[in-house]
């Protein structure tokens, strides 16, 4: 028996070594691996940076969480971990990221605000924020939060495949009417918010009734359904499509960005081609409780302006097309107000209210 | 000439150990009843930012490659799928443990996953294109026809309770409707109740069903002093006459493994049940299967494996996901500033030269560590019932709530372990739980998705020749497993033997 | 097959009646050729027409004899019955219910508690519903076992993979 014991001591052993060494990478983000807690908080200073320190403001003491209400691994989530890990540079102190998943995303904001408000726990805010409002699948809203800041918009895409023959956005409009006369319908690829993209582009062409907006299981499956030409059209943001754009396989007939993308400058966008109210785009923001201490707020916003501006954050997010925008709190709230009526009219335009 | 230098670069002596230490980690993520290869890749994601490319991706497919290998070794041992991949290798592995022969099931689930896996690293390095071009043929409907021919298999893991299978594998594809319907974004039979809407997750199900009810049983068993599960395990390393015996097995598996990876609506999941299915309908012995036979774990290892190499050829080619595993690797290159898809192979052969090396050399390192450390982790089984049977609960439920830290996911473990020991007290069995639970939302989604694609237009599942082909295999299951349930009990003194 | 059959069947059949009516509250685009409620009434459906079958099957195979009785102890008085059942449990039903009553209480007591705390004492309760004993040795060696254990969860879950466990009434911060 004892020479079982010592085996089953050597495996362990191995077990933790393992997660030992896995453990050290946890947390880029604070300088010192993956001690946290009380020894972390007495020196803030050894990440390089300088933390944007108010004298009298006893914050942060101790790590933050972080509430990702999408899955771990997801684009989502990658652009938060890595937006916080400058954040958390900025601070000094660590920020744990909490993936809680479910209910298109109400659920972990449902959690974020159950949390105190101490600054301790932030949130990440989707478009979902306003359309799950909208629907009444819950009553939290983005007013329930204090926004620290808005730092990415991804601008939607109508995408063809290239074989289809369409060089414009009339083209399409065209083909469109033409498949309706036929008694036939065009089918857009959607998933998600960009349904509501779909619905309020549509609308807007006055070809509503000559398309079908067809559902599918993720972002990455719209790919898939427009190179097979299950599709006629799918709308997507330019991450997942870069790949077939630049080889030549797919094409983009027009951006409902407020203004043309930097990657693609001869692309029109929808407000150009006379729909200018045909501008949506999905959000990241970083926020907080709103009874979270206004000099907490404040300090948070600092950081996460210059988290912004770190020009290492700035190359990451261009290597990796996460659109990085920054919005201040002010702005950010004043877009939310604009947007939420144009949600709600599209909502009901596409019948899900 | 390429791949040699991917294999030089695999070789060097950081990518090495990172590789041996990748596949280490994944066997053990694996193991553990919860945590699985995607959460293992998930969470070390933000340690690869530091890492240069290759390095990273040569860490995070080793961890891949061991993590779908490790659910196998407690799904054997404990009748605890590390992970849902594994549910379908307990249905015979479990049996074997019981009878004395562990160690030969492990040794069949080690050498079968590297059989599968470097078989699909085959297909992955040589007939990428050919592959991704039949992938793209499939759309809703032809998703809704291999869902379904999926859910046929209810009829081969049922046993003798037919209409008891049926019905538990309905059950299961109602619970799977509870929570959010993600085509129109509301909720369903939630009640008002705010924590139903997260619906019944896969993972903390599985654990519930297989782990939690099982302890529920030994715990009606009871023990007696100095009790243990299993004596002894035996042998590990395979007997040449039973890989012999198994070729065929692990040829057809490990295609169907390959083929299922690299259907981005599908995965291993998935895979381990049809490969099961088949290699039981194609046997000429299918009635001992459910009692412990080899072929019933070597099925579902080669094919899950298989799926690590199918997977990723989507994912290099299209730049699609074969599966939730390589959905974080994309995450993961695109972290790198490399942007996966067609032109990766033009721009940055390197990379993919060292993804290949990586694959085909994580396998070996998964045969070698798998048949030494399953030795040593084995001797589990034989720790005292009193200790092993609380740290085994203890686990399943820490492992359902890790992945959000959610007391929800635990307690839906709990309610999914009782539930199942319940059932299985009336005869229900419960594999076609899980089979329901894991292909259900695929079911649906592709189902409503053809229909609205349609028109309503109820032809469409038969437009395609892959559609009709899945379907009619379907429907012909279905029916030799009525003929056959029909003769048993016109033989068994004219009892309806359901 | 038997009579427990008969009545899961019926009570399954009850709740597929009572989900079915639940799909009319789903909500649904007003011209949408698949909608949220379609696909669940078909397995509804099907699940209802199943489980009529198993009551049917189950009346069916039930032997007579044990019907007749079933049906005389149904008259007789069901507390007698019930009665009889709930001292007729075995010790390994006493068991398993005890192992589930431990496991919720397990369930209520984790967040508040503490995981030091709750999963050392749902170690030291399960070993003793599993194997009663009174041996001080005996029971010092399990309380270094449920500690060890717990010790371990910590290090791979709570330092290998950052899962936030529950510190409960004792801070985590002073063990390290």
């Amino acid at each position: 028996m004892r020479k079982e014991f010592i085996k089953i001591l050597t495996v362990s052993m191995i077990i933790l070594l393992c997660f030992s060494l896995a453990g050290c990478g946890q947390s880029p983000s604070s300088s010192q691996g993956a001690a946290s807690g009380s020894k972390e908080a007495v020196n803030p200073g050894n990440s390089g940076a300088e933390p944007a320190q108010t004298p009298a403001l006893d914050y942060p003491k101790g790590s933050i969480t972080a509430i990702c209400p999408w899955t771990a691994g997801g684009s989502s989530d990658i652009t938060f971990r890595s937006y916080l890990s400058y954040v958390s540079k900025e601070i000094g102190t660590d920020i744990n990221v909490l993936n809680v998943t479910g209910g298109d995303g109400s659920i972990g904001v449902n959690q974020a605000l159950g949390m105190p408000a101490d600054g301790y726990t932030m949130a990440m805010l989707n478009y979902d924020i306003l359309s799950n409002e909208i629907k009444g699948i819950t009553e939290d809203s983005y007013k329930d939060f204090a926004i620290i800041n808005l730092f990415t918009l991804q601008g939607v895409n109508l995408v063809v495949n290239s074989e289809s023959g369409w060089e414009t956005f009339e083209d399409f409009r065209q083909a469109a009417l033409a498949a309706k006369a036929a008694g036939k319908t065009l089918q857009i690829g959607v998933n998600g918010f960009w349904l509501h993209a779909a619905g309020m582009m549509a609308d807007a062409a006055g070809i509503k009734d000559c398309v079908v907006f067809v559902p599918s299981n993720g972002s990455s499956e719209l790919m898939t359904e427009l190179l097979g030409k299950h599709c006629d059209a799918v709308t997507t943001s330019l991450t997942v499509a870069l790949p077939h754009l630049e080889s030549g396989a797919m094409k983009i007939l027009g951006t409902m960005a407020e203004e043309r993308m930097p990657e693609f400058p001869d692309i029109p966008t929808f407000k150009e081609m006379g729909y200018p109210n045909v501008i949506i785009a999905g959000f990241r923001i970083l926020a907080v409780h709103k009874d979270t201490p206004p000099e907490i707020v404040a300090y948070l916003r600092e950081a996460g302006k210059k988290a912004f501006d770190n020009p290492e954050f700035q190359k990451w997010a261009g290597d990796a097309k996460a659109d990085p925008v920054y919005m201040d709190a002010e702005e950010t709230v004043k877009y939310l107000e604009n947007l939420s009526p144009t949600v709600k009219q599209t909502m009901s335009n596409l019948g899900l209210i | 000439m390429g791949f040699l230098d991917g294999l030089l670069m695999v070789f060097q002596l950081h990518n090495l150990v990172l590789l041996v230490l990748g596949v280490i980690l994944g066997i053990i993520v694996g193991a553990i009843p919860g945590l699985t290869a995607t959460l293992a890749i998930s969470l070390l994601l933000p340690f690869t930012f530091s890492l240069e490319a290759s390095t990273a991706l040569i860490m995070l497919i080793g961890i891949y490659v061991g993590g779908i290998y490790g659910g196998s070794i407690t799904a054997i041992l404990l009748r605890t799928p590390g992970t849902p991949a594994a549910a379908a290798t307990s249905l015979d592995g479990y049996p074997l443990m019981q009878k004395g022969e562990g160690g030969r099931a492990l040794g069949i689930a080690t050498s079968a996953s590297f059989f599968g896996g470097q078989i699909s690293c085959i297909f992955l390095i040589f007939l990428s294109p050919f592959i991704s071009n039949f992938a793209i043929k499939f759309s809703s409907a032809e998703y809704f026809a291999l869902a379904i021919f999926g859910l046929t298999i209810i009829f081969s893991v049922s046993g003798k309770y037919l209409l008891k299978g049926v019905i538990a594998g309905l059950i299961g594809l109602v619970i799977n409707t509870v929570g959010f319907d993600v085509i129109v974004a509301y909720p369903r039979f939630t009640f008002g109740i705010r924590s139903l809407m997260i619906g019944f997750p896969l993972l903390p199900a599985i654990i519930g069903l297989f782990a939690l009810s099982e302890l529920l049983r030994l715990f009606e068993a009871g023990v007696s002093n100095d009790d243990t599960i299993h004596d002894n395990v035996g042998r590990i390393l395979p007997r040449w006459s039973d890989l012999f015996h198994l070729k065929w097995v692990f040829l057809k598996s490990s295609l169907i493994g390959t083929f299922i990876g690299a259907l981005p609506g599908a995965g291993a999941n998935i895979a381990s049940f049809v490969a099961y299915s088949e290699c039981k309908r194609t046997s000429k012995t299918p009635e001992l299967f459910g009692k412990g036979i080899i072929d019933g774990v070597a099925a579902p290892e080669a094919a899950n494996n298989a799926v690590t190499g199918g997977a990723l050829i989507p994912m290099l080619t299209l730049g699609v996901p074969g599966d939730a595993v390589t959905a974080v690797l994309l995450g993961a290159l695109t972290i790198q500033g490399l942007q996966p898809g067609p032109l990766l192979f033009r721009d940055n052969p390197g990379i993919i030269n060292s993804i290949f090396a990586s694959a085909i050399v994580g396998n070996f390192v998964m045969l070698f560590i798998g048949l030494f450390l399953a030795k040593a982790i084995a001797k589990i089984a034989i720790m005292k019932k009193t200790t092993l049977i609380p740290i085994i609960a203890i686990f399943s439920m820490i492992g359902a709530y890790a992945a959000e830290s959610s007391l929800a996911h635990m307690k839906i473990a709990v309610i999914f372990g009782i539930g199942g020991y319940v059932l299985e007290q009336m005869d229900f069995p419960l594999a076609p739980i899980a089979l329901s639970i894991v292909l259900g939302s695929l079911a649906e989604n592709s189902f409503r998705a053809a229909l609205i694609r349609s028109s309503g237009d109820w032809r469409i599942f038969f437009h395609s020749a892959i559609s009709i082909a899945f379907l009619a295999i379907a429907a012909g299951s279905v029916f030799f497993a009525l003929r056959n349930q029909y003769k048993a009990s016109k033989q068994s003194s004219g009892g309806v033997g359901l | 097959m038997s009579k427990k059959d008969t009545i899961f069947g019926a009570l399954l059949f009850l709740i597929c009646l009572l989900l079915l009516n639940e799909t009319r509250n789903f909500y649904s685009p007003p011209d949408t050729a698949a909608g949220p409620a379609l696909w669940p009434r078909i397995i509804l459906g099907l699940l209802a027409a199943l489980s009529l079958a198993l009551m049917y099957a189950g009346y069916k195979n039930t032997p007579k004899k044990q019907q007749e009785s079933q049906a005389a102890g149904a008259a007789a008085g069901s507390r007698d019955s019930l009665a009889k059942r709930l001292f007729g449990l075995t010790p390994g039903n006493k068991r398993v219910l005890a192992a589930m009553f431990a496991t919720m209480v397990f369930l209520l007591l984790f967040q508040p508690l503490g995981f030091i705390i709750s999963i050392t004492a749902y170690f030291l309760v399960v070993t003793y519903i599993l194997e009663p004993t009174k041996k001080p040795k005996q029971i010092g060696l399990r309380i270094i076992q449920a500690l060890a254990l717990t010790a371990f969860i910590y290090m791979v879950f709570g330092k290998g993979l950052s899962v936030r466990l529950p510190a409960g009434i004792i801070p985590v911060t002073w063990l390290l």
